[in-house]
């Protein structure tokens, strides 16, 4: 379920407004100080995006530096003032690379930051920060200045006045296809030759290595082709889906001819040489199996059937996943993979031209399972040669009649609905200062963080 | 050909014949859970159930003889020791005769009722039948004839009612826990709504609730101890170990089991971040004279005593956590520690149960080895972090607090239970907002149950008002950089916060350093210094939590939401806020239709403080977030 994101400002003109109090150009830096004030505000309200605090702690650096510099000579610290400097600076950094480290192993800061724009002299600071000399203070004064820039260009502006999302071009993907070639072409070797077994370990662990770099690259391009805000499980779930559209490339999973038919189904032949990598996959990503299979159903039902070999292929992969996930993830259980089949043949093919295809693959999922066998054959049966339907009338009435009596023996008691809508465990007015609000008060529900009888509605 | 798929072998339905019950069945692909003792897997069989044989439906005049009422459906059962009944959902359970164990607890026959929450997001608790210790007595004649009659020597005889607390409906605020206690497909309820005999195998991802053998032991230590331990130094145990080695369970399974020895036990609570009887934050005393059968969201109560931290971790005030669990320490030695008595009237001491927080290494561990020089524990139950851990996380060092105990304690060494289903499926935030929505939408009475009202969310309750100036002498901001903020700020860092009640124990006129200001207008009427600390946990303590749904800058007035009652509330002086935020779902509407444009009749582009993601496309726009596990180049 989607749910919508705490954000520090009551709406999005109170950013507008520290906004312009920070890029003001007021000589007594009476305008940055209230915008100062503003930001320490918010963060104790929540916790605050990333950039935002980057600019806070930057821009309160800046702010002790004009006050030290117009304080005496003599008085002020200045290696107090490049600390300041320094950290703001390591913390913009890193709290803006950090959430992009996506895959399993880190990639160069450098290269995250190229892919956002981040001018590299910064992360030179960072690093001679953290680990060599402390810059100079007129280096950190430009750094800041810079990131100061940089935060106004590629976070207040987007943020204040959004693109259009039709401006928003489709992310830019990495080729895969050469990975997925030279890991075949290791495997076909270790899969024949035993003994090539220990050598071409390491390889395979560099080749699964380079697999999570990719998803944590095409992750990252993401972001920047549909924004920042997206949900972390949205982007997830997008990137893992690119990687199926990859494997169900002819040549990866499929092979090319295929010996055998639907009514002989089996485990495919070169699934030995994919294991490895599918279930490294899945160890990383849990989501991995159910997208993959929601992929190989969506392909076998939309597929013409010209090819039997092909659907034969597909049809292989499903039972791989429903034996290798069925028992470990919910989503791939043989009874939801028969659902989710049946659900898309009902969407797609309203005549269920398909069922009659893809029956030997339902008995197959469910010939463990005599019950499941028995209800399911029972179903197909029916799709098959349509028998007249119960009248819909009486089904609705009576789901209709099943779900009130789940809704009232949800609800609690009304005893207990009193008790807390208007607490009676004492007076409404216990102490002076202190009044329970009532309608009779124009108290109204209305979202948190807003009085009613100041906003008023609508 | 088809044989080659090993498609999962669902169980069959319910078979007359007892299957042989193994509660690591379900989950034989996971690791060992933690030594599950050999005897119990196999002379425990799974409840067969049989209509008039060993499940009874209650007719309306067997039911009158319990003071039943009739228009609900009341079942009796009767469990042979050794059969064992998994269930999932909430039911009423009272003991009629002979002797169960529920979640580790022995029940003796008491004809207490006790509620069992089993939801399914924790691990299912099993209703398992005992030998009797004494002789079998004659059976009570309220008991039915034809139960009497069909019960076998020695059989436990039990009552199930339906559970009218509404703890079900938590699940539609938190949306990461709906259907957290039932929607068990193929599942008998009996006619007991709310109540689901997993039967015929548990569902998908449920794991059995077992108690480690090391438990086990430390368990049955503590049913006999030495008499000096009940007079002279009443029976302290600490419990500590890494995250999720399952220190809440051991706590409370050793409340538990002290409560059927002691009339009274009391439990301090030193996790933070989710600790047991109230939302986080606190640190708090309870003393309890009924076992609790549930995770912890289902028994959310008022504290004996407790203090505000404000946050989910002690890290950013270790000093002030330390003195807050001091205090309550001294509050257990001056007014708790011999409260108790005995059926005879003579004293009784009460136990004292410590659950420390999983933060094991650096700062955590000193903090650790203070609590344990506070609290000068008579037993110390240590987790062994899970072997796992080792092979998953070649980063991490070996657990390196070095507690060391004092030689007057005993020691038990428990086994970790891994991680569980909780732990993988919900993060610890999920946990801890399910914990604060339960809090907020409790009845929060310090009497025997609790029950849940979620028919009002939380931005259509009516909310207290708090003219500032006249009903509060300070506001506090505790959390890191609260000293930053200026009072002409402090309505934005309020707004829609959490914060602690807090009671000042002595009048202390000054608190808060307030003296009597020049009358400014605008904001200065809120009784707020910058950097004021929080205060002393000594001469205050913290009676709730409060939700700030709005604050007023020109009249210097706050509208609070809390479940704490009125007059309470009015003695709450001091408001102390912290770092800990309410979670997303308690500021929506959840019985609102899932797409709708609005919200309490507010469109979306104009509630404040919330805002749907694609809204732009700034870089940095998320929270910070670190992740520990990234790998380096070279490490496999």
């Amino acid at each position: 379920m989607r749910l919508p994101r705490r954000v520090p400002w009551a709406s999005i003109a109170e950013l507008d407004e520290v906004c312009t109090w920070i890029y003001s150009d007021d000589a007594d830096d009476r305008l940055k100080r209230a915008a100062l004030n503003r930001l320490a505000a918010w963060r104790v309200s929540t916790a605050l995006p990333h950039a935002l605090e980057s600019t806070w702690l930057i821009l309160s650096a800046i702010l002790q530096d004009t006050e030290a510099s117009s304080a005496n000579p003599g008085v002020s610290s200045f290696v107090y003032l490049r600390q300041t400097y320094a950290l703001a600076i390591i913390r913009l950094v890193n709290g803006l690379v950090d959430p992009l480290q996506q895959g399993t192993y880190a990639r160069p800061i450098g290269a995250i930051a190229a892919q956002i724009g981040l001018p590299a002299w910064l992360v030179e600071i960072r690093h001679a920060a953290t680990h060599e000399d402390l810059p100079s203070l007129e280096t950190l004064r430009e750094a800041s200045s810079q990131a100061m820039v940089w935060l106004l260009h590629n976070y207040f502006l987007p943020t204040i006045s959004p693109l259009n999302p039709a401006d928003v071009s489709p992310p830019e993907i990495p080729p895969l296809s050469p990975l997925l070639k030279e890991y075949k072409a290791l495997l076909k070797i270790a899969t024949r030759d035993a003994s090539l077994k220990t050598r071409s370990k390491a390889d395979i662990l560099r080749l699964h290595r380079q697999l999570e770099r990719w998803l944590g690259e095409i992750k990252v391009a993401w972001g920047i082709g549909f924004g920042q805000h997206g949900y972390d499980d949205e982007k997830e779930r997008w990137a893992i889906d690119q990687l199926c559209f990859e494997l169900l490339n002819k040549g990866v999973l499929f092979l090319k001819r295929i010996e055998g038919d639907l009514s002989n189904l089996s485990i495919p032949p070169n699934a030995d040489l994919w294991e490895q990598m599918l279930l490294h996959v899945q160890s990383n990503h849990s989501t991995f199996g159910s997208q993959l299979l929601s992929h190989v159903v969506g392909r076998l039902i939309s597929s013409d059937g010209d090819d039997p070999s092909f659907d034969a292929c597909l049809s292989g992969w499903i039972l791989w996943i429903v034996q290798i996930w069925g028992e470990s993830q919910v989503e791939c259980t043989a009874e939801e993979t028969i659902a989710v089949i049946l659900a898309e043949v009902g969407r797609t093919d309203p005549d269920h031209l398909m069922v009659a295809r893809i029956r030997p693959l339902i008995q197959a999922l469910s010939a463990s399972d005599l019950e499941l066998q028995g209800k399911i054959e029972s179903l197909v049966q029916a799709l098959v040669a349509p028998v007249i339907q119960p009248s819909a009338e009486e089904l609705t009435l009576e789901m209709m009649e099943e779900r009130l009596a789940m809704l009232r023996s949800a609800t609690p008691s009304n005893a207990v609905m009193e008790d807390i809508r208007t607490p009676v465990h004492g007076a409404k007015n216990p102490a002076s200062g202190i009044r329970l609000l009532g309608e009779e008060d124009g108290w109204k529900p209305c979202p948190l963080g807003m009085d009613p009888r100041v906003f008023g509605r609508r | 050909m088809l044989s080659a798929v090993a498609l999962r072998q669902r169980k069959s339905a319910a078979s007359s014949v007892a299957h042989s019950f193994s509660p690591s069945r379900p989950t034989e692909d996971t690791e060992n859970s933690g030594g599950v003792p050999g005897d119990f897997e196999n002379t425990t069989n799974v409840f067969s159930p049989h209509l008039d044989v060993n499940v009874f439906r209650l007719r309306a005049f067997e039911a009158s003889k319990f003071f039943l009422s009739t228009d609900q459906s009341n079942v009796i059962l009767v469990i042979q020791p050794s059969e064992a009944l998994p269930m999932i959902g909430v039911v009423d359970i009272t003991l009629l005769a002979g002797s169960i164990s529920v979640l580790g607890v022995e029940l003796s026959s008491t004809r207490v009722s006790h509620t069992v929450f089993a939801p399914r997001s924790h691990p299912t608790p099993y209703i398992v039948g005992l030998m009797p210790k004494s002789s079998p007595t004659v059976l009570a004649h309220d008991i039915p004839q034809r139960v009497r009659d069909n019960a076998p020597s020695g059989a436990a005889i039990i009552l199930l009612q339906q559970s009218k607390t509404g703890v079900e409906s938590l699940g539609h605020i938190c949306r990461a826990f709906d259907g957290l206690f039932g929607d068990v497909k193929s599942a008998g309820s009996w006619g007991v709504p709310g109540f689901y005999a997993a039967v015929d195998g548990l569902p998908p991802g449920s794991r059995p609730f077992v108690l480690p053998e090391s438990w086990q032991v430390a368990l049955d230590s503590v049913q006999s101890l030495p008499s000096h331990l009940e007079i002279d130094i009443p029976f302290l145990g600490l419990v500590y170990g890494a995250k999720g080695a399952g220190k809440s369970t051991f706590s409370r399974t050793l409340l538990n089991k002290l409560l059927s020895t002691h009339p009274k036990v009391a439990f301090l609570e030193c996790d933070i971040g989710q600790s047991e009887f109230t939302p986080g934050g606190l640190v708090s005393l309870h003393v309890l004279d009924r076992p609790v059968f549930g995770p912890s969201f289902t028994h959310i109560r008022p504290p004996f005593r407790a203090h505000f931290i404000g946050s989910p971790t002690p890290r950013s005030s270790p000093s002030y956590y330390l003195s807050c669990i001091t205090a309550l320490v001294n509050t257990y030695r001056l007014e708790v520690q011999y409260s108790a008595f005995a059926e005879d009237g003579t004293v009784r001491s009460v136990p004292l149960v410590i659950n420390t927080q999983g933060w094991v290494k650096g700062l955590g561990a000193d903090l650790l080895s203070k609590i344990e020089e506070i609290a000068a524990p008579t037993h110390m139950y240590s987790f062994q972090p899970p072997e796992s851990q080792h092979d998953t996380d070649p980063i991490s060092q070996p657990i390196t607090f070095s507690i060391h105990p004092r030689s007057s304690s005993t020691i038990f060494t428990l086994s970790s239970i891994g991680p569980q289903l909780t732990s993988i499926k919900y993060s610890p935030s999920d946990l801890r907002g399910l914990s604060l929505m339960s809090y907020f939408h409790s009845t929060y009475t310090a009497l025997s149950s609790t029950s849940w009202s979620t028919s009002v969310p939380l931005n259509a309750r009516p909310p207290w008002e708090i003219d500032c100036s006249v009903a509060l002498d300070s506001i506090i901001l505790s959390g890191p950089g609260g000293e930053d903020v200026v009072s002409e700020e402090l309505a934005p860092a309020l707004n829609v916060g959490l914060v602690g009640l807090v009671q000042m124990i002595e009048s202390v006129p000054s608190v808060g350093q307030r003296e009597p200001q020049p009358l400014q207008p605008h904001s200065f009427s809120f009784p707020y210094t910058q950097g004021t600390p929080p205060p002393s946990p000594e001469i205050s303590e913290c009676v709730g939590i409060g939700l700030i749904r709005s604050v007023s800058e020109t009249s210097a007035t706050l509208h609070l939401v809390t479940p704490v009652s009125g007059d309470v509330l009015s003695r709450c002086r001091v408001l102390v806020k912290g770092e800990m935020e309410l979670p997303i779902w308690g500021m929506l509407d959840y019985w609102a239709d899932e797409d709708a444009k609005d919200l309490c009749g507010v469109e979306w582009g104009k509630v404040p403080y919330l805002q749907w993601g694609g809204g732009g496309s700034g870089v940095g726009s998320a929270k910070r977030r670190t992740r520990k596990n990234v790998m380096r180049r070279g490490q496999m």
